[in-house]
């Protein structure tokens, strides 16, 4: 039981990446940080990390649970599952008072909301156009 | 018992006060720890009860937070915006007034106050915030979104604080629960210090109390019991220390009360038994006997003489004596009165001597250092024998250690020299009482024996004259019956004479001897005697010389100094028969002296006061008549007229009495007529 566990989300995780929307993100352009690590991705997330380098309050955007970029996210960089997702932050909010990010429907809200904020974070899917107040942020490593 | 004076060094009064003052300040050390212990407590439940308000007001205001997010969610369903900001409004007041009043309340908790402030700010952005979508309906989307990040951020932030304050809470909670016995512990080790205190201090206090306290009654039985020796241990320097030092000398001073009581108890027997002694000696002899063994025994004397004062003489004798050597009794057995030494100077100044060492007694009599040299003494007592005003002999104590010769001492010994002079004075009278009587029995044999002499030959005569009558044998010749008559009319002059001296006596001794005075010359007087009774002395020669002042003129009575001058004269025949006498007459300042001088035998000067006694007679003269009478009228006479008769003899050298008697032209002159 357990192989054929491990063998169906071996093929989640391979399936999305095959076929799947390519996943942006994007910071405020007032931001000076353009390269992070996926694990400083998850800390921003989790709220592991509430601050860029410069002092800014890091405000992550998360995307519909309907939405396909989201999967994306949460196979390619978090690494779970929206149901562990939403347990985490269940337990979050009873333990610590965190509250998981707001979800936005849109890419082009999220470009929106981003630039408002200048410590703000979001993911688009590729070809969602950019204004002035966003920027890309690369992500190194796997 | 020590000398020294007790000294307080610790006081029960003041340990008890202690003792007091430790227990009220262990209660104020109780109250306190209780105090402090419980004082974390309070202030824990103090901060439960605060965070227990904050958590609450906190949870308001999430609930208040969560109805405007909800109101701003559902702002579509609102016909009119106004009406939902309304709500939205109303809300956030709730809102507000619970985090202000919570940030209020946990002024202490710096974490929770920062968390509410924070949050605080977080309400006003999202209320500056939500402005934009009220008024606004263009970018309703984005707005709402932007607004709802700041209420997310406020309601993480009162979420955090209402965990911080739970937090808090259960860790006060926590520290209360373990501290829980706190009070206990503290009152308990208070208590057992207390304890400790009471077992060691309490109990050290009550033992020694207890321990003196037993101590002092046991030195009271032992003195009840009569034991005044014993004193008692002093084992604390306190107040019952103080008690038992006061105790032991009282208990002491006692004992030497009793024991002055019991040695003046001793004396007082001592003198009684030498007054018994003393009731049972008479003569002199005895009472020197009793004076010497008793008042030796009396005093514990080792050694020391009786002293007696020769009358008239101002000699003292050593009479009897105890543990002096024989050759310093020989050397000082008897020295006169004028001598530097203690027994002459205790008679002459009436007081006694008391020397409690050699080198005191040699400091004042140097001289006599002989004496002591040959002496075993150490201390010396010297004491007169007073009777009255006049000191009759002297006792001395010695003694062979020391003696400090007190108050008390020289009482006794001025007592015991008393009893001695009583005794010896009262032997004294007696043994001149028995002398006086000897001598008046020996007179009145003389007297039955003088009065009998001339009536024996007169009976005798008498008888042959009456026989020669009735026998009518013949006539009595007349010349022998003149002889008779002759020698009756002597016979009976004699006994007259005998008769009117005895009447003399009885006048002189009844106070009757009354001077019949008259103016005659004196001289004249002596020639009338010689005339008269020269011829019955048949003595050879008789040799008169008067002074060339032949008139010697006074008022004198006649009668009686003829019978001085006839006396003396005849007593001079008697004593010096046939020998020449020399009778003289001469004046000397108012005073007329007649001297009878005979070639006797001489009187011993040692009886040259006594033959002016009545009934006294020369030693020796027994062969001759008389009945010693003559002498005593006739000094007694010359006595009344103011003169003095007095003897000056030697042994077979012959006597020489000398009379002296004023010239008195007046004839109211005071006439002293003695009894004795």
């Amino acid at each position: 039981m357990k192989v054929l566990m491990k063998i169906v989300i071996l093929l989640n995780l391979m399936m999305p990446a095959a076929w799947a929307q390519k996943i942006i993100f994007i910071i405020n352009s007032s931001n000076s940080v353009s390269r992070v690590t996926p694990d400083q991705i998850q800390d921003f997330y989790f709220k592991r990390n509430r601050t860029w380098p410069d002092g800014k309050p890091v405000r992550f955007f998360d995307r519909n649970d309907e939405s396909e970029l989201r999967k994306v996210f949460l196979s390619s960089i978090l690494k779970k599952t929206s149901r562990q997702v939403d347990q985490f932050w269940i337990g979050q909010k009873l333990f610590t008072g965190d509250s998981a990010p707001t979800k936005v429907q849109r890419d082009s809200l999220v470009v929106n909301l981003v630039s408002r904020f200048p410590g703000g974070i979001g993911y688009i899917s590729e070809g969602t156009k950019l204004g002035d107040g966003v920027k890309v942020l690369e992500i190194s490593g796997p | 018992m020590k000398d020294t004076p007790f000294e307080v060094k610790t006081s029960i009064t003041r340990k008890l006060k202690a003792a007091m003052i430790a227990i009220a300040f262990f209660f104020l050390v109780f109250a306190i720890g209780i105090f402090l212990s419980s004082l974390g407590n309070f202030s824990g439940i103090q901060e439960i009860h605060s965070a227990n308000a904050v958590s609450n007001l906190i949870l308001r205001a999430i609930d208040g937070i969560e109805t405007s997010n909800q109101n701003l969610s559902a702002i579509q369903s609102y016909k009119n915006l106004s009406d939902a900001q309304f709500s939205f409004i109303e809300s956030q007041k709730l809102v507000r007034a619970a985090v202000i009043r919570a940030i209020n309340i946990s002024e202490e908790n710096k974490v929770v106050k920062e968390l509410l402030t924070r949050g605080l700010e977080s309400i006003e952005l999202y209320e500056e915030s939500s402005k934009n979508i009220f008024t606004s309906t263009k970018k309703m989307g984005s707005e709402l979104i932007v607004t709802k990040q700041y209420i997310m951020d406020s309601q993480e932030y009162l979420r955090k604080a209402h965990i911080a304050v739970q937090q808090s809470s259960d860790n006060t909670f926590k520290a209360l629960y373990d501290n829980r016995y706190w009070p206990f512990v503290v009152a308990i080790f208070l208590s057992v210090i207390f304890f400790l205190f009471v077992v060691t201090f309490g109990f050290s206090i009550s033992n020694k109390i207890s321990h003196s306290i037993k101590n002092l009654s046991l030195a009271a039985n032992k003195v009840t019991e009569g034991d005044f020796t014993y004193q008692a241990p002093i084992y604390e320097h306190d107040e019952l220390g103080s008690l038992t030092y006061t105790f032991n000398k009282m208990v002491s001073s006692i004992h030497v009360g009793r024991s002055e009581l019991n040695s003046t108890l001793d004396r007082i027997r001592k003198l009684q038994g030498i007054t018994e002694r003393f009731s049972e000696a008479l003569t002199a002899d005895q009472v020197m006997e009793v004076s010497l063994n008793e008042s030796f025994d009396a005093a514990k004397a080792d050694s020391g003489v009786f002293a007696i004062l020769k009358k008239g003489k101002d000699i003292v004798e050593i009479q009897r004596s105890v543990g002096i050597p024989e050759s310093i009794l020989r050397e000082w057995g008897s020295f006169p009165l004028s001598f530097k030494g203690p027994l002459s100077e205790v008679i002459r100044y009436h007081k006694p001597m008391f020397f409690q060492s050699p080198d005191e007694f040699l400091g004042t009599y140097p001289a006599l250092n002989v004496i002591l040299d040959k002496m075993d003494v150490e201390a010396l007592a010297f004491l007169p024998l007073i009777i009255g005003s006049e000191c009759i002999g002297a006792i001395s104590f010695n003694f062979r250690h020391y003696h400090p010769f007190n108050q008390a001492d020289q009482d006794f010994f001025m007592a015991i020299a008393n009893q001695c002079a009583q005794a010896l004075h009262r032997s004294q009278l007696f043994d001149e009482t028995r002398e006086a009587v000897a001598v008046r029995d020996e007179f009145l044999s003389i007297a039955s024996h003088e009065l009998k002499t001339p009536l024996t030959p007169l009976k005798l005569q008498l008888q042959l004259l009456s026989r020669q009558i009735t026998k009518g044998e013949k006539e009595v010749p007349h010349a022998k019956l003149l002889k008779m008559m002759n020698n009756f009319d002597l016979q009976l002059n004699r006994l007259s004479k005998l008769i009117e001296d005895l009447l003399d006596v009885s006048r002189i001794t009844t106070g009757r001897l009354s001077l019949n005075l008259e103016r005659f010359n004196l001289a004249e007087m002596i020639y009338d005697v010689m005339a008269q009774y020269g011829h019955q002395l048949k003595q050879a020669i008789i040799k008169v010389h008067i002074s060339s002042e032949k008139d010697i003129v006074g008022m004198f009575d006649r009668m009686r100094l003829e019978q001085v001058l006839i006396n003396l004269l005849v007593n001079a025949a008697k004593y010096a028969p046939g020998k020449p006498i020399h009778m003289s007459l001469e004046k000397n300042n108012d005073m007329a002296i007649i001297r009878v001088k005979d070639q006797g035998p001489g009187i011993d000067p040692d009886d040259q006061e006594r033959i002016f006694k009545r009934f006294e007679r020369v030693k020796g003269s027994e062969n001759i008549g008389g009945l010693g009478l003559g002498l005593y009228i006739s000094s007694q006479i010359i006595k009344a007229h103011n003169g003095i008769i007095r003897v000056e003899s030697e042994v077979g050298k012959g006597a020489s009495f000398i009379i002296e008697i004023p010239i008195v032209e007046n004839q109211y002159v005071e006439r002293n007529v003695s009894s004795a």
